[in-house]
């Protein structure tokens, strides 16, 4: 799978180079990966706690997942 | 000239190292550590629903989920003097009133409320312009609760930092009471979980960027949650009451605990894209979640997102998200006395088949823009969205949230 | 992570140099047609660097380091004022309004400069924000640098005094 992934990352970032001078769109605040870190820690949990499918998109899994939320 | 933190020096005003430390700002005053932003969000959570597992109900169940909960959270980025140190400090505190997911209340009704806080570090080290070495440690603290958690990852950026590749380590161990469904304290347990991630983002024009993610999880010990039980459907009812109100001690032979592996793997792949138009200063992203482990859950969650400029200072974010899981191995609603003590099973509604839909709804709103001559931003949001699953549950979230950047 | 690939926001990240960030050092200075300035009616580039050292800033209104940086530029501006010396910032990227704003809030007073469609930045062979160059009175870059630093105030002084 990570031969993969990497095989992938390898092939697209080969054919692709923006120039840093060139993002402005990508500094804006609406395309961050993640918008809002807290947001996004308070939904995993949400959906952690609700749908026992946690894990994964580069965040730990498992644990700290007692109460209600 | 608001910006300027010194006056200039005239070029004969003193020796030319002055006048250039003068300039560089060498001569103001010594770096010190620095706040580089902080964000404070209060989260409230109102939930309404029902449950086979939740005992705060009929024998035959399904019992209440009901439950709220509130949940103020922050976060504080400080750079250390020595600028290739960072420490991003986040807490978070939830108060839940549980009326049937937490045991304790359930059976005594002793805790009507229950706290928990977390602590979560993670120190970040760039060991050059291109790699940054991050050492993540915390605690969860919970009534009967304790978790610990400690990781290392790595990140490396390359082709011009296009590509941004991220690994990481996490092992977490939660120590707990066992609590029976009649409600004693049968034993302190444990489980811990080792969980590897690795993903990598790229940038795929000016105004495009991807994102995709692996994370294997490894849990081991007491899975079962403590006071999740399972209905028998043709075991005696004495000692059963209709509702949670009606008893003083609950001891109910129709239900028994849930018993689920000791050794659970868990995958989950993701893809995000965001795509930027300029002309209308809107950014449209897209997120696809699938999600299998071997007690034969399987999931497949979208999420997707558009952001609409409202002039400078503000933006609106309208989100869809719909998952759709397939119930594992595991899961009835219920079993009969005859059950072997070793078989495993569960009613626990998490786990079952279901859709989800949640629609959401926030404002930003800038009180500080970005690209301000001043640096930084500042802004606060709001945000609401309904969370609805298809086997009678839904959540009603309503968040405030305050940022800041220097 | 974002961040570190849209030249950080935060600041946190600093931008990083080309492979060789002297390339283009002592190379003629391409044509200026393409730098318009930043207010309309404002004397062009062109006629504001014959003949004198220049310092010319790149930089973008989004960008962090940028932002770090131009304090630093404003009082070489000031402390070379009345010498031999042009500083000069261009912004890069078609943000006129931005830049604009920028501009008058910070109260920059040295010229204000933009290449909107990227042409100047790219004829020097600049790929990242911020990027300072030095230019002597033959028209030469002799010098560039992604952080005004005193390597650069060094060469300054000389091709001013010199």
């Amino acid at each position: 799978m990570r031969g993969w992934t990497l095989l992938l990352t390898v092939s697209v970032s080969a054919c692709v180079t923006v120039p840093q001078n060139r993002r402005e769109a990508l500094a804006d605040p609406t395309m961050a990966v993640v918008d809002d870190p807290l947001e996004a820690r308070a939904d995993r949990k949400l959906h952690g706690a609700r749908e026992g499918a946690a894990g994964g998109d580069a965040q730990a899994a498992g644990g700290g997942c007692a109460c209600g939320n | 000239m608001a910006l300027w933190v010194s006056p200039a020096p005239a070029t004969s005003s003193g020796p030319a190292e002055d006048v250039d430390a003068a300039i560089l700002g060498e001569d103001a005053a010594p770096k010190r550590a620095r706040v580089e932003n902080v964000q404070a969000k209060l989260t409230f959570y109102d939930q309404y629903g029902y449950g086979y597992q939740s005992k705060a109900g009929p024998p035959q169940g399904p019992g209440s989920e009901r439950l709220q909960v509130v949940q103020p959270a922050a976060s504080m980025t400080i750079r250390q003097r020595n600028r290739a140190v960072s420490h991003t400090i986040t807490t978070v505190f939830d108060v839940v009133s549980a009326a049937s997911p937490d045991a304790l209340d359930a059976v005594s009704q002793a805790s009507r409320y229950n706290e928990a806080a977390t602590l979560d570090v993670t120190t970040s080290v760039e060991k050059s312009d291109r790699d940054t070495l991050a050492l993540r440690y915390g605690a969860h603290i919970e009534e009967h609760w304790r978790t610990g958690f400690g990781g290392l990852g790595y990140s490396a950026s390359f082709n011009e930092d296009n590509t941004v590749v991220s690994t990481s380590v996490n092992v977490i161990v939660d120590y707990f009471d066992d609590l029976h469904p009649r409600g004693w304290n049968v034993k302190q347990t444990y489980r811990f979980a080792l969980n590897d991630n690795l993903s990598v983002v790229q940038v795929l024009s000016p105004t495009t960027l991807a994102m995709v993610s692996y994370g294997v999880t490894y849990q081991q010990g007491t899975l079962e949650n403590g006071w999740n039980s399972i209905y028998v459907s043709d075991a005696p009812t004495y000692g059963c009451f209709d509702t949670i109100d009606q008893r003083s001690e609950y001891d109910c032979p129709n239900r028994r605990r849930e018993n689920l592996p000791r050794r659970r793997i868990r995958h989950a792949f993701a893809g995000q894209i965001g795509q930027h138009l300029r002309r209308s200063r809107t950014t449209l992203k897209a997120r696809y979640r699938h999600y299998r482990d071997d007690f034969r859950l399987r999931t497949h969650t979208v999420d997707s997102w558009v952001y609409q400029w409202m002039g400078r200072r503000m933006y609106l974010r309208l989100g869809y998200r719909f998952h759709r899981q397939q119930g594992n191995q595991y899961w009835r609603r219920s079993i009969v006395e005859a059950t072997p003590a070793d078989a495993f099973f569960t009613a626990d509604s998490d786990l079952a088949r279901f859709d989800a839909h949640q629609p959401s709804i926030k404002g930003v709103f800038y009180l500080r823009p970005p690209g301000a001559a001043s640096g930084g931003t500042q802004s606060i949001d709001l945000g609401v969205s309904r969370y609805i699953r298809t086997n009678d549950l839904h959540v009603n979230v309503f968040s405030l949230g305050y940022a800041q950047s220097f | 992570m974002t961040a570190a690939l849209a030249c950080d926001p935060s600041g946190a990240g600093q931008t990083h140099a080309p492979a060789d960030p002297h390339a283009a050092a002592l190379a003629p200075l391409p044509s200026l047609e393409a730098i318009e300035p930043l207010h309309p009616g404002d004397p062009p580039l062109s006629a504001q660097v014959g003949g004198h050292v220049v310092v010319i800033d790149l930089w973008a209104t989004w960008c962090a380091p940028c932002r770090e940086s131009m304090p630093k530029v404003a009082r070489l501006a000031d402390a070379y004022a009345g010498t031999d010396l042009v500083v000069v910032g261009v912004h890069v990227g078609p943000s006129v309004q931005g830049a604009v704003r920028f501009a008058e809030e910070a109260g920059i007073d040295y010229p204000m400069h933009i290449d909107p469609e990227y042409a100047f930045t790219d004829a020097v062979g600049g790929r990242s924000v911020p990027l300072m160059l030095v230019v002597d009175r033959e028209g030469v870059i002799v010098h560039r640098t992604h952080a005004l630093d005193h390597e650069t105030l060094a060469i300054v002084r000389r091709l001013v005094e010199g």
